[in-house]
């Protein structure tokens, strides 16, 4: 008889997989990492960073496709159109109660995704949005020719490298703002947002500061995303992909942008080789044991290990 | 009065159907220190956060330093030089007390995205000045032992301490304490008065405070203001108030509920 | 002491008088709201009248009641939920999800006549709530959970049960076996003869959920604990018991609006309950969070909003309609239509 878990281990011995591994892990350290930003250390609870993501990959796509921009006019650009979002969406929604941001941001992810959905003329809808990567394919090609031979059939290696270059930056540049005398007004308001207030600091402006950030880190990770596909369609934006962000931030840590990276390495090992695993399953059915993965690590973690591999416990539990 | 500091004209708070503060009156002499007394849930502590914008007044006017602060946001009053602190301290306990401390002093650039990229230089300037300001208080209030431990590691007392000398840094002409003494030994209670008298002696820093305690409250204010059902009831020398029949009748009235 | 938690921009306890009067109101904000919101409904009826005929305005509400008597049953049960445990549920929308899917099971895979199977998915909806208060949300309040903790943990459960749905029954849209071409027509306006049966059976549960909660001293224990948990347990409300009846309430009015959506749309998948959840926030927070009756009201002018909104725009973006009013409420009036300006904790 066959065991019907059967899990070939070839497939993680292979470079192959390794790069696509590696690629996903940054795109989502980055994505992370404005997470860590807002909910590790600012204390506000962004559940439509997936929507920002969107945002930034889908206004990119646009400008240079339809609208004809240079990729890299368009990617500054779209940085400050996600921006914009989140300012808007956190000015009705971060002087209320913080679980009315988090109500406001989910909805609004889900938004972004319906819009990309059904605005056909701009996103293509579900037949995608194609031919906006051509500029950065040049690039790849350059990168491609500064490695040895025996790697440049890779393909996926230049954007391995810029995507992990780009984690080092952002992670180096967040953790030197942390320091900052402005880190440290955040730091205040994650604890107590009244006594920052008192002591004279503009909460609300520090918040908005804080998403907007967080906004442009969700827009760059969407920039890696669509380039490691190549093209942009809604599915790859759902709301849920938060989630997979947030079980990344608590497994690696809450308040430590080390283990951002950390925790996507992890779980984005764990959650390729699900596809390797023989189950007798149609594909929407593995599929759909990614997420319940997710969501039984998530609550795992949650209750039992809520600082993660790196945190402090109390940066989980002393807070409300 | 031409030397008032601050001015409450007919102040209303109301939550749900309840005047929380039903048309308070009253004014604050500039480097005087006012007690503000009344029986529990005579709207004290409501009318600090009115004075302070941490709550929007449904009528009336707060006049500070001659301008009106009515309706502006808390941290545009703090800045303006009147600080509060709270009747339940909020000592950032996961923050050094150093830290503490810092936070609260103004016109850092380095508080600014921008200054942080672009002035790195004054900020650095600015926090080293920051800091030695920072320790100097301590040293006065005996917390220069712990300016490297967490503040959540302190006693109730020192936090208190901590508190007040965390208001100094942000440079204060006016400072509102929630009941200061609440929870507090008397010794540090006492320490705690005497800084709150050297302060006015040498700095002419004005003090409106919250308390419960007659003793403090004879002993060291110039003014008491009289609070009971959201309405100022008595204002006046300490003796006088006291005195009151209004007064007593207030506390008594209070304490048969 | 209660009042250890107090901040600044709530009244200290001690220092400030409050009645328990209050409380234990029904629409908290009184009479005006409710004139108020009536009377803003009818002008824009008359202004829709006006612009498209009494007939589309006429139909096209139909249409809104029939979302709107789900939307209020999903939404209740959240805001009753939030205001009792102070717990945003964001699995509430997949436990519709679960109804609808366990209809499916006794209806379709058993051969359950319609009417039981609709009642298995009630009380199964309900078992699973109360199963998720007992297995994750008392022990995490024991233990002290934070708000983050809380919220998260509701959103792996939503994972578990959405996505466990999907590996069981895959994304192929499932029917029940009930008739959704068949329609009838009154006063020249057109509603499937299912979709009647939806509207009927949501009125008939609303208003029964609607007395439960005011004439019942469970359901007035229910909406004290949800103004104030503090105030609850002073009274001496048996708080334990109130909670799993809520979670019975809550989950099973779920489940059931879970089924009443499949039958009036004709079809299920498992992102049902999560595309619904935007619309019964929305619904919950128009009715001011944490108010049983302002969720029933907000989730059926939810439902003539978006219908109504087909009037003007592109039926396709009605959805979004939904998240416009949930924004534009939180920047008009925070509290919602009928809550609390502040609440005192």
């Amino acid at each position: 008889m066959t065991p019907v878990f059967a899990v070939s281990l070839d497939a993680l011995t292979s470079a192959d997989f390794w790069i696509g591994v590696g690629v996903l892990a940054g795109t989502y350290t980055i994505f992370t990492l404005g997470l860590q930003l807002n909910v590790g250390f600012t204390g506000i609870i962004n559940f439509g960073q997936a929507g920002f993501m969107a945002i930034g990959a889908y206004s990119m796509g646009i400008l240079v496709v339809r609208a004809g921009w240079s990729l890299w006019a368009a990617l500054p650009a779209a940085t400050a159109i996600a921006m914009a979002a989140g300012v808007l969406i956190g000015l009705p929604s971060l002087r209320l109660r913080a679980d009315y941001f988090a109500i406001v941001t989910i909805a609004f992810a889900e938004i972004v995704r319906y819009v990309a959905q059904n605005a056909r003329g701009l996103t293509g809808g579900n037949q995608g949005l194609l031919g906006f990567d051509d500029q950065w394919l040049d690039v790849s090609d350059t990168i491609l020719g500064w490695l040895p031979a025996s790697m440049q059939d890779q393909f996926l290696l230049p954007l391995l490298i810029v995507v992990w270059v780009t984690v080092a930056i952002l992670t180096g540049l967040l953790m030197l703002l942390q320091r900052s005398p402005w880190g440290r007004v955040l730091r205040a308001i994650r604890e107590d947002e009244d006594a920052a207030r008192a002591l004279g600091k503009n909460v609300l402006a520090y918040k908005l500061q804080s998403i907007a950030l967080a906004a442009a880190l969700g827009a760059i990770a969407g920039y890696f995303l669509a380039l490691n596909l190549s093209f942009l369609s809604p599915e790859s934006f759902e709301p849920q992909f938060t989630f997979i962000g947030f079980t990344i931030l608590i497994l690696g840590g809450l308040a430590n942008y080390v283990g951002v990276a950390l925790g996507s390495l992890i779980m984005w090992t764990l959650l390729e080789a699900t596809r390797f695993i023989d189950l007798p399953l149609a594909a929407e059915k593995v599929a759909a044991l990614r997420f319940v993965i997710v969501g039984v690590a998530l609550i795992l973690l949650v209750a039992f290990r809520p600082q993660g591999l790196l945190g402090k416990r109390q940066e989980m539990v002393l807070r409300d | 009065m031409t030397d008032e500091l601050l001015r409450v004209e007919e102040v209303v708070k109301r939550f749900g159907g309840v005047h929380a503060v039903d048309g308070a009156t009253f004014a604050v002499r500039g480097g005087s220190i006012t007690a503000l007394i009344g029986p529990n849930g005579a709207g004290k502590t409501t009318l600090f956060n009115v004075v302070t914008g941490f709550q929007r007044a449904d009528r009336g006017e707060v006049v500070y330093d001659g301008r009106t602060v009515g309706g502006r946001p808390a941290h545009a009053i703090a800045r303006c030089g009147m600080v509060r602190t709270f009747q339940i301290t909020k000592a950032l306990a996961a923050m050094p007390v150093i830290d503490n401390m810092t936070l609260a002093a103004p016109r850092q650039p380095g508080e600014h995205l921008a200054g942080v990229i672009a002035r790195p230089y004054a900020a650095r300037k600015r926090e080293k000045a920051v800091r030695e300001r920072a320790r100097e208080l301590l040293a006065r209030y005996g917390l220069e032992q712990k300016a490297d431990d967490y503040a959540g590691t302190l006693s109730g007392g020192q936090r208190k301490l901590l508190e007040l000398a965390r208001v100094l840094m942000v440079e204060p002409r006016m400072v509102l304490l929630d009941e200061p003494m609440a929870g507090v030994n008397p010794t540090l209670g006492g320490k705690l008065l005497e800084h709150v008298h050297a302060l006015r002696e040498q700095e002419g820093t004005t003090f409106l405070l919250i308390e419960h305690d007659m003793e403090v409250v004879m002993g060291h204010s110039d003014r008491v203001i009289c609070m009971a059902q959201g309405r100022v009831i008595a204002d006046g020398e300490p003796e006088a108030v006291r005195s009151d029949p209004r007064v007593i009748d207030a506390y008594l009235g209070g304490a048969a509920r | 002491m209660a009042g250890a938690a107090d901040t600044a921009v709530e009244p200290a306890p001690r220092d400030e008088p409050r009645g328990a009067a209050p409380a234990l109101a029904g629409l908290s904000g009184g009479r005006g709201p409710l004139l108020v919101t009536v009377a803003i409904v009818a002008a824009i009826a008359l202004v829709l009248i006006v612009a498209y005929g009494i007939h589309d305005v006429a139909q096209r509400g139909v249409n809104g009641l029939v979302s709107g008597s789900y939307f209020a049953l999903g939404a209740v049960g959240l805001t009753l939920v939030y205001g009792t445990l102070r717990l945003v549920n964001f699995a509430h929308g997949d436990l519709l999800t679960f109804g609808a899917y366990m209809a499916f099971l006794a209806n379709v895979t058993w051969g359950v006549p319609i009417v039981l199977a609709t009642l298995f998915a009630v009380v199964a909806t309900a078992a699973l709530g109360v199963l998720s208060e007992r297995v994750m949300w008392r022990p995490m309040r024991g233990r002290g959970a934070g708000m983050l903790q809380l919220l998260l943990m509701t959103l792996g459960l939503a994972f578990v049960i959405r996505y466990g749905i999907q590996m069981i029954w895959g994304t192929f849209p499932r029917r029940l076996e009930v008739d959704v071409t068949d329609s009838i027509s009154f006063l020249g306006l057109r509603i499937g003869r299912t979709e009647l049966i939806v509207v009927i059976v949501g009125f008939v549960v609303l208003l029964a959920v609607g007395l439960m909660l005011r004439r019942t001293s469970l359901g007035r224990q229910m909406r004290a604990l949800s103004d104030d948990m503090g105030l609850a347990e002073v009274t001496g409300i048996d708080t334990d018991r109130v909670v799993i009846a809520t979670w019975i309430f809550a989950a099973g009015l779920a489940g059931l609006a879970g089924v009443l959506y499949t039958a009036a749309i004709g079809t299920m998948t498992p992102n049902l309950g999560f595309f619904l959840l935007l619309s019964l926030f929305a619904a919950v927070i128009l009715g001011g969070i944490g108010n049983a009756f302002g969720a029933l009201a907000g989730g059926l002018l939810l439902g003539l909003a978006q219908e109504w909104s087909t009037l003007v725009i592109d039926p396709r973006w009605k959805v979004a309609v939904g998240f416009g009013i949930l924004i534009l409420v939180l920047f008009v009036r925070p509290q919602g239509l009928f809550g609390r300006k502040e609440r005192t904790l």
